[in-house]
């Protein structure tokens, strides 16, 4: 991080894109590294903290549970600027560079007691919220209590006295070494250090090929800096799951396949070749110049739905997915109605006109191949308009980040949803946080849709799911990872065939069908 | 961008952790082909030397050193 001032200002500026030197201007920052002395914002604090969605939560109350929302805008190259060209700042350089608050061995803190203000109003937060999970309180034998002791050893508030902690030790010994590591990974997030882990790779050439068996084979063939340390794999995979969870399915060399325990079925084979006709075409001897122009397929549309975090990552995380289909063009639409979740520098949203009938934020500067749109509204209200008609199964794909299809808390807000992604014969991408999940949601699926739905993918662990366990401050207990599980599904389709008189009487030959009469030669 | 150096995973002129990880589904497979294509080798220049080594050159018979004499180094020139 030591960059001499212009050589930083030159990282940045032959870097950012226009969307980021935008919101820099609104901080302001402006490009050339000089920070205004009137947002005084404290950098070191801000880091990409992912807000995780309790499904118990109301759409209403999202915003307090969470961790420090971050602004998007911090992508590797804002980063760069804040630590290099910070010092270089005249009115106000002590909140630019970012200061080391905790050290490498100084992580393990209790949450009410910790050194950063943020992570003690998550404290604050979880007592006030969070029931105490000893089973006296369901049987009724004491009334319902919120946690407010903390257990020394993980050191988050997880039972309501020292002697229900005690009693129930051996239920919370299951987790309580999983919760000292979310309670070190969330400090360490914060202690201000450098982050090698969120410097990504660039793009590749397609005959540089991507190995994707698992994270460490992916971020060796793609040319990431390597991550040695469990907690930098944690932090970094935390995020590149979104990108990478849905690369992982959609690209020639996905590590599933139809042989016995690829858990890709027949069906998800066709869907998912059709896709990759699309993402990977065949060479067409184009160019640059004008002798260069072939027909080129139109974009490949990814709608995220029921969009919460994800479309508030930092975009040069979503461009790993352009970088891994250098031939495709990408469309990824967030729509749902939390979808400005994490956003706020962004509203307000554009109104409402005929060229932009649901005030969709277009951000199409991402990548020279990729283009993003947020749309805040559910997507059956969308649907019904045909905005987005007509889908493809070629150019189409649905992507469900832990949507809670079969979850009591959200599955009314799918019910209308589902059966219009049916309709479209599209593949649907779903992920989930456990098996049991998944599973549930396949019910529930199965009946809102009476069966007329094909597997494209078998439920089971994702192989690029995020590594790093995160917590949810409405209940200690459920512990989840981010796109533990995936799977896939897609509307049944009916193929009518011709009869086989018909084509008995003509003199075209048949090769797969056995003709019954006289066949014509 | 072409090629990779991937210098970050040799740090030191050693494997780094996450190279290790990343070659860690292959080793056996590796080792394995390592082990044939060495035992082939092995196998074939044992064989060889094998066979070479039966042959017997008892009958043939190695002439006596030459005499210095111009017929005797026109011999020499011949053989």
């Amino acid at each position: 991080m030591a960059l001499t001032t212009d050589l930083a200002m030159r990282t940045a500026l032959s870097g950012m894109c226009a969307k980021c030197s935008n919101s820099l201007r609104r901080q302001g920052r402006l490009p050339n590294g000089i920070l205004q002395a009137t947002q005084q914002r404290q950098l070191h604090t801000r880091r990409r903290s992912l807000v995780v969605r309790a499904k118990s939560f109301p759409p209403s109350l999202a915003r307090p549970g969470h961790s420090l929302p971050t602004k998007r805008s911090s992508s590797s190259f804002a980063q760069r600027l804040f630590g290099g060209g910070g010092q270089a700042s005249a009115p106000s350089g002590n909140a630019t560079a970012p200061k080391r608050v905790l050290g490498a061995d100084d992580l393990f803190h209790s949450f009410t007691d910790s050194p950063i203000p943020e992570i003690r109003r998550r404290a604050a937060f979880i007592k006030q919220h969070a029931s105490c999970p000893h089973p006296d309180h369901h049987t009724g034998a004491t009334a319902p209590a919120h946690v407010n002791f903390e257990c020394p050893d993980c050191g988050i508030p997880v039972y309501c006295s020292k002697e229900h902690w005690a009693d129930d030790y051996e239920a919370h010994l299951e987790i309580c070494d999983t919760l000292r590591q979310i309670n070190e990974d969330d400090h360490d997030l914060r202690s201000g250090r450098f982050f090698p882990e969120f410097e990504y790779a660039g793009p590749q050439i397609d005959e540089a090929l991507v190995n994707m068996t698992s994270w460490d084979t992916f971020l060796y063939t793609r040319g990431f800096q390597a991550i040695n340390d469990d907690r930098s794999m944690r932090q970094a995979t935390r995020l590149l799951t979104y990108p990478v969870t849905v690369a992982s399915m959609l690209h020639e060399l996905s590590p599933y396949n139809i042989q016995k325990g690829g858990r890709l079925t027949v069906e998800g084979l066709k869907s998912f070749s059709a896709l990759r006709y699309t993402l990977h075409p065949p060479r067409s001897g184009g160019g640059q110049d004008v002798k260069g122009l072939r027909i080129e397929a139109p974009p490949v549309r990814l709608f995220i739905l029921g969009a919460r975090a994800e479309s508030s990552l930092p975009r040069d995380v979503w461009t790993q997915l352009a970088h891994l289909f250098p031939e495709a063009k990408f469309h990824l639409i967030f729509i749902g109605p939390e979808s400005m979740a994490n956003r706020d520098d962004e509203f307000p949203l554009p109104p409402r006109t005929a060229t932009n009938p649901f005030g969709a934020i277009v951000e199409d500067r991402v990548w020279p191949t990729m283009k993003i749109s947020t749309i805040v509204d559910y997507y059956h209200t969308i649907h019904k308009t045909g905005y987005f008609h007509p889908y493809d199964p070629y150019f189409d794909c649905f992507v469900l980040f832990h949507p809670g299809l079969g979850h009591p808390a959200s599955s009314h807000e799918w019910e209308e949803t589902i059966p219009l992604l049916l309709e479209t014969k599209a593949p649907i991408i779903a992920t989930g946080y456990t098996q049991e999940d998944m599973e549930r949601d396949i019910d529930w699926v199965n009946k809102t849709a009476a069966g007329e739905f094909d597997i494209l993918m078998e439920p089971g662990e994702n192989k690029f799911r995020s590594l790093r366990w995160d917590l949810n401050d409405m209940d200690p207990q459920d512990i989840s990872a981010g796109n533990w599980g995936i799977w896939a599904f897609r509307g049944k389709r009916y193929v009518v065939g011709q009869a086989v008189e018909d084509l008995a009487d003509t003199n075209h030959p048949v090769f797969f069908l056995q003709i019954r009469g006289n066949p014509q030669g | 961008m072409a090629g990779f150096r991937h210098d970050s995973y040799h740090r030191e002129n050693r494997h780094s952790p996450a190279l290790i990880r990343a070659r860690r589904p292959y080793i056996a497979r590796n080792a394995l082909l390592g082990a044939g294509m060495f035992l082939a080798t092995a196998g074939i220049y044992a064989y060889t030397i094998s066979v070479v080594g039966q042959d017997e050159f008892s009958d043939v018979k190695v002439p006596d050193v030459p005499i210095k004499s111009p017929q005797a180094t026109t011999q020499e020139v011949k053989n």
